[in-house]
């Protein structure tokens, strides 16, 4: 038996350890970044844009969709912002029942800007989810696997590597987006896919640089002498390990994919306006940019505003994503 | 007694040859890292057969290939009568369950995202050793007898210092209650005031549970300390094998009458009077080892025969082993050539 000098811990000097809350690298990594400001910052204006993606319809002081004849009446068409007085026209200048004016069919622009909120988070959460699967599955294998197995999954991984996505973007969308598949979800299914049938090769490279060094590792050689099985040393042991990088990459896949579908979007080949008021995907912050631009004289305010919203929930993953990865890897 | 006589491990011809591939797309086998190259030894039970060498000589790699985490290209490791390069899927996993194995780096060896208790308390579930809360109360004891308190249970790896965290990976080998350890160079990392708490713990555990060791290291004084025999590695051979008195006393392998002139002895006057044997060159690579004795391209008293022929690995008496052709007179000639 060890003497009890020997035993770690019965020193006095060490009795105030006891009473320290235990710290797991994951809460460590929490404390980080809660002293991150800017990363802080960003989730709640985060957590603030869920809101109002998931409220909209109590929000949006009016419905996003086409309106009645007696509304279209009272809300007329290309309105001007409230602060705006429109000498020619009276009927379009700016009231603050519609703060920012009317759009061709006599939306509501606020009321759209609002509901186009609910395309962008989950245009950039439902694909990341999509890529992640795809890409932790194929690096777990190929890592893990090695060999020839190996060889072929990564061979495949770089053709989808190196293909130009706007351009398989475009014709996914231009073969697809008037099937009924295509127009799913107001097309933002056949986004998601297309968007992460080309991301997720990204992933699967870190993964399996990651499950490659972490097979060499003596804690998963220590648990193969112990006798642990093969399929719980890939999830007990080498995948937890490698969930600080995915978390990071994932955090910088959705303002990817976001501006992805306001991209599509701007250049007509992504989500269809849509007038149907029940319809819960009405407009996108891409599609608004298109619209604003050709009332870029008239009316500004439709590009700034929707211009505005995709800069400002882009920074805040962006921002997001920067502090998770100083929190998650202090190291680098 | 006559159990203590009978070997736990017998292993014969051991080699551990990794091949080298090409670059490019074929990846042809251009050739092999002979990392171990034919080891014939045995370990009785109970015992702790030091085995030393330089970095790169394969200590840590006849280790892994004795444990099946490297499996050997030749030879036979026969444990207690199995032969375990023979066993396959379930029946090597439950062999696991008797050998177990000590890393040196306890920053590595243990799991950052698992806590104590699961750490020490996996090769428990894996082997269905006890059930439910048992497993708790298994892991509290365990840690009590590596002499860490059982408090501890729900911390993480990196709230230990490097002592505590060696302590931890005793505890996970000694968790699956096995007859063998290989030990491999469980204190090169720690300080040396902890050096030596780790070696007396391991020394009581040995007493206490039965346990038989092969303690690899590259620190002399530290193997002479913990061993009953010593074996003494240089590229992928064993060079010299005896009873540790008698191989510190009587060092009859060149390479060992180096390596042991290398050793500083902890009194100035004596240390004054030390007389170091200088090896010239590098190691020769493994990829490549030389013709004959492995030894032959750095050693003072080599022979033409050296050069051609491989020597027997052969008993001089009282279990005495060497491979060399001057081993009778090597000491007298080292001698000559100090003057």
């Amino acid at each position: 038996m060890a003497t009890a000098s020997n035993v770690a811990g019965t020193n006095p000097a060490q009795a105030q350890e006891f009473t320290r809350p235990v710290r797991s690298l994951w809460s460590d990594a929490w404390l980080r970044l809660r002293r991150n400001r800017l990363a802080m910052a960003s989730i709640v204006y985060l957590f603030l844009l869920a809101l109002v993606a998931i409220f909209a319809p109590v929000i949006a002081p009016h419905s996003p969709g086409r309106p009645t004849t007696t509304e279209l009446r009272e809300r007329g068409v290309y309105r001007q912002a409230a602060w705006v007085v429109d000498e020619k026209t009276p009927k379009r200048s700016g009231i603050w029942k519609f703060p920012l004016g009317t759009d061709s069919a006599g939306g509501d622009v606020l009321s759209r800007l609002i509901y186009g909120t609910r395309v962008s988070m989950v245009v950039g959460f439902i694909p990341m989810i999509f890529t992640l699967t795809i890409g932790i599955t194929i690096g777990l294998i190929s890592g893990f696997a090695g060999g020839k197995l190996d060889s072929l999954l990564m061979r495949f991984t770089d053709i989808i590597f190196s293909l130009p996505d706007i351009l398989f973007f475009i014709i996914v969308q231009t073969a697809f987006s008037q099937t009924a598949f295509g127009k799913t979800f107001n097309g933002l299914l056949l986004i998601f896919l297309s968007f992460s049938a080309v991301n997720w090769a990204s992933v699967a490279r870190l993964v399996r640089g990651q499950v490659l060094s972490l097979k060499e590792k003596e804690f998963v050689e220590a648990a193969e002498a112990v006798g642990v099985r093969r399929g719980s040393i890939l999830f007990r042991h080498i995948l937890p390990n490698t969930l600080a990088p995915i978390i990071v990459a994932g955090a910088f896949i959705v303002p990817s994919a976001i501006v992805t579908e306001a991209t599509l979007s701007f250049l007509g080949i992504g989500i269809q306006p849509d007038t149907n008021p029940n319809n819960p995907f009405p407009t996108s912050w891409g599609q608004m940019i298109l619209e604003g631009k050709s009332a870029i004289d008239s009316q500004p305010w439709i590009l700034i505003a929707s211009a505005i919203a995709i800069a400002s929930i882009t920074i805040a993953f962006v921002a997001l994503g920067d502090g998770l990865r100083d929190a998650l890897d202090p190291r680098q | 007694m006559a159990v203590q006589n009978e070997n736990l491990l017998d292993i014969n011809g051991l080699k551990m040859h990794f091949p080298v591939k090409s670059n490019g797309l074929l990846r042809r086998t251009v050739g092999a890292v002979k990392a171990v190259d034919g080891l014939s030894f045995s370990v009785k039970r109970g015992e702790t057969l030091g085995l030393v060498g330089e970095s790169g000589c394969g200590k840590s790699t006849t280790g892994r290939a004795i444990l099946q985490l490297h499996r050997p290209t030749a030879g036979t490791v026969n444990f207690d009568g199995k032969e375990l390069t023979k066993l396959n899927g379930e029946s090597l996993r439950q062999m696991r369950r008797k050998v177990q194995i000590i890393f040196q780096d306890p920053y590595a060896s243990l799991n950052p995202r698992m806590t104590v208790g699961d750490i020490v308390g996996e090769p428990i579930r894996v082997h269905n050793l006890r059930t439910g809360k048992e497993v708790r109360t298994r892991v509290e004891e365990l840690l009590r007898v590596v002499g860490l308190n059982p408090y501890f249970i729900n911390r993480y790896p990196h709230e230990f210092s490097g002592g505590q965290r060696q302590r931890i990976g005793i505890a996970r080998a000694l968790a699956v209650e096995p007859d063998f350890i290989v030990c491999d160079e469980p204190v090169s990392a720690l300080d040396v005031s902890i050096q030596a708490q780790i070696i007396n713990l391991l020394q009581d555990l040995q007493g206490q549970f039965g346990l038989t060791y092969l303690f690899i290291a590259h620190n002399l004084s530290v193997v002479k300390h913990i061993s009953d025999r010593v074996a003494v590695m240089y590229l992928g051979k064993m060079v010299e094998l005896a009873p540790s008195k008698q191989l510190y006393a009587n060092p009859m392998h060149p390479y060992t009458q180096a390596l042991l002139s290398a050793v500083p002895i902890p009194d100035p006057e004596v240390e004054k009077q030390r007389q170091r044997i200088i090896l010239q060159g590098d190691v020769p690579s493994p990829l490549n080892p030389p013709s004959g004795c492995h030894f032959h391209t750095r050693c003072p008293i080599v022979i033409d025969k050296c050069k051609a022929e491989d020597p027997p690995f052969q008993d001089y008496g009282g279990g005495h082993f060497v491979a060399c052709w001057r081993a009778t007179e090597s000491q007298a000639q080292m001698e000559k050539k100090l003057q």
